[in-house]
């Protein structure tokens, strides 16, 4: 089964309170098709890393800002796509924090960005249309075993 | 969460389980400033049960850690689920941070 199955929106709200419930709907993604735990695990870390710095440091727009996620299977993997209406920013271009240098608690800038890197099988970024995307790709060993995914 | 704690002399152990994110991490900063103020020169976080930690809650471990390590005192994370342990590895923290660690040869 190669063809991606369609996207399936999460709502959330820009508020850090929207958090806990997002990985609570990763949970019961998990169990609903059979991912494994740990796969869930790193996946909601990587989404608490992400969205906490968009809703600290993102710069949303006062009273406007958005928040977009969304899931599908694609091939073996599961994506995941989060958009957001603050200023340009990626990631990918952030520098790299290096694990085994001297640093103190006050230089842990990157730090969020190297566990999103170190946690997913493929991380891209694109801006379009005014807003800031970012896609996390992480494979499922086993996933795509046919129809039960389709049923979303 | 509720951070259950176990006090023992001069000794408390925090733990900690399921998700150490950012709302756990503020809590979890509240009870160590609790252990401080009451004299407290050994803390242990116990993350025996803890799925993940994000990168706050590494913030504050790290920022206390110095603070009980300038005060003669210590806070280490013991008994790591493998997950966390594979956290800790991965951003370089394990050595410094875990109870017993040992530095890789």
């Amino acid at each position: 089964m190669n063809r991606p199955t369609e996207w399936v929106t999460v709502p959330i709200r820009p508020h850090k309170e929207e958090l806990p419930r997002l990985h609570t709907v990763l949970d019961e993604l998990g169990r609903k098709h059979g991912i494994p735990a740990q796969a869930v695990s790193d996946l909601q870390l990587v989404l608490e890393e992400h969205l906490t710095n968009i809703l600290c440091h993102g710069k949303l727009p006062n009273g406007e800002g958005h928040i977009g996620v969304r899931w599908r299977l694609s091939g073996h993997a599961l994506e995941i796509e989060v958009e957001d209406n603050g200023s340009p920013f990626n990631p990918l271009e952030h520098p790299q924090f290096e694990p085994n240098q001297p640093f103190d608690e006050r230089n842990l800038g990157g730090l969020g960005i190297h566990m999103m890197r170190s946690l997913t099988d493929g991380l891209d970024y694109r801006r379009e249309a005014g807003l800031n995307i970012v896609t996390l790709r992480k494979q499922i060993p086993g996933a795509t075993r046919g129809r039960e995914f389709l049923r979303g | 969460m509720e951070i259950k704690k176990h006090k023992s002399g001069k000794t408390w152990e925090l733990m900690l389980s399921g998700r150490v994110d950012g709302a756990v991490a503020n809590q979890m900063e509240i009870e160590v400033l609790a252990a401080i103020r009451a004299g407290v020169t050994e803390i242990l976080v116990n993350l025996a049960e803890a799925d993940w930690i994000c990168s706050a809650g590494l913030r504050v471990l790290l920022q206390y850690h110095r603070h009980m390590k300038e005060a003669n005192g210590s806070l280490l994370v013991t008994r790591p689920s493998a997950s966390i342990d594979s956290i800790l590895e991965m951003t370089g923290f394990r050595d410094q941070l875990v109870e017993g660690a040992q530095p890789p040869l």
